[in-house]
């Protein structure tokens, strides 16, 4: 503060009008700089737990695609064995159930994470809304 | 890989069943122990104002509770310790494993495969309590004609089923493939000597920090599944 500070003495508390300016100054300044703080930082794409929240959605998805196929071959291959079939039948017929169950558990996830996402691009201005319905 | 190896370190066998404390059970152990002990030791002298420990332990607490009640909603709160545990266990275990000279449990499908197997059970019989055989319906959505039913009722029991699979397999993949880039970079390391090595010693260090995050993610992916079958079972709702 400018001048010496009120602390002690009879007038101790009183604000003087000089001070007053000092912490308006103060405090616009750091309104200033907290907006551009928060302007810098609110698109959130780019940060860590972002990042994070986009790592984890890719590991949850990946791996029901390979799991659907892989038990799909094993359940026709041990099939086909049982029954002693003359061809792959029953692999071909899990083959193609197991990939169509992982792809509706993908189609699943993935409707999940948009309809979570989704009030988030809402808000955020950058984001067009071309009135397209994709659903 | 050594580092994959199971040791028997106390040989058991009740029965004629190999039941020996291994160093996975060791491992086990020691990460229920420490996620214990950190749990007890920072709530023990608990204030308004909390410190470091303290706040960790709330932040895990609010962490999982927030994420139960998301995706379960407030009924789901009643298996809040049940997905806390399995989170804080599989955490431990994750991060345990990244300390040189370990073992990760986790990197073991047997031990996965039994955690998921625990969910998938759990999950079905809480299904079929709460719904009795209306559970069943999860299988026949509604407004499909009879004959596409014949095609579309084993494709959704499949997808049911390979639930448990998809969910053991993501944890112990990730964690095995993570130990083994470490391995075979830190081998780089020492076939190229001196000067060429250090590439893949940066590579290591970097990839022991991606492993860490890893560590969490896959912990966190875990949870937020089980809450999501959870959901299933609890609401049965149609996606």
């Amino acid at each position: 503060m400018p001048d010496d500070s009120n602390d002690h003495g009879p007038r101790r508390g009183v604000i003087s009008q000089q001070d007053r300016e000092a912490f308006k100054s103060r405090a616009s300044e750091l309104g200033q700089k907290l907006d551009e703080l928060a302007k810098r930082k609110a698109p959130g794409t780019d940060n860590a737990g972002a990042r994070g929240a986009a790592l984890s959605q890719a590991f949850k998805i990946v791996v029901e695609l390979v799991v659907g196929v892989a038990l799909g071959v094993v359940v026709g291959l041990s099939l086909d064995r049982y029954f002693q079939t003359s061809g792959p039948w029953f692999l071909i017929v899990f083959l193609g159930l197991g990939f169509a169950a992982g792809m509706l558990n993908v189609i699943r996830t993935a409707t999940q994470m948009q309809a979570k996402s989704e009030p988030l691009q809402r808000s955020a201005p950058s984001v067009r809304d071309d009135g397209e319905e994709d659903r | 890989m050594h580092q994959f190896e199971i040791v028997r370190l106390l040989k058991l066998e009740p029965f004629g069943l190999d039941a020996s404390f291994t160093n996975s059970s060791l491992f086990m152990v020691i990460a229920a122990g420490v996620s214990i002990a950190f749990l007890t030791f920072a709530m023990s002298n608990r204030s308004l104002v909390p410190n470091r420990m303290q706040s960790a332990a709330e932040l895990a607490y609010e962490f999982i509770a927030n994420m139960v009640r998301e995706n379960v909603g407030k009924e789901g709160m009643k298996y809040f310790p049940f997905v806390f545990t399995l989170f804080i266990f599989v955490l431990a275990c994750n991060m345990l494993g990244l300390l040189p000279g370990s073992f990760t449990v986790t990197s073991h499908i047997v031990v996965t495969f039994a955690l998921a197997l625990t969910v998938f059970i759990m999950v079905t019989t809480i299904g079929f309590v709460r719904h009795g055989f209306g559970y069943l319906k999860l299988f026949v959505p509604e407004g499909v004609p009879v004959i596409m039913l014949l095609l579309i009722t084993p494709i959704e029991l499949i997808s049911y089923m390979i639930r448990p699979i998809s969910l053991s397999v993501r944890l112990f993949a990730n964690m095995m493939a993570g130990h083994t880039m470490l391995k075979v970079f830190g081998g780089f390391v020492v076939s190229l000597g001196l000067i060429g090595g250090l590439a893949p010693l940066a590579v290591t260090v970097a990839f022991t920090g991606l492993e860490l995050l890893v560590a969490f993610l896959q912990a966190f992916i875990f949870a937020v599944l089980t809450c999501i079958y959870l959901n299933d079972a609890i609401n049965m709702h149609h996606h």
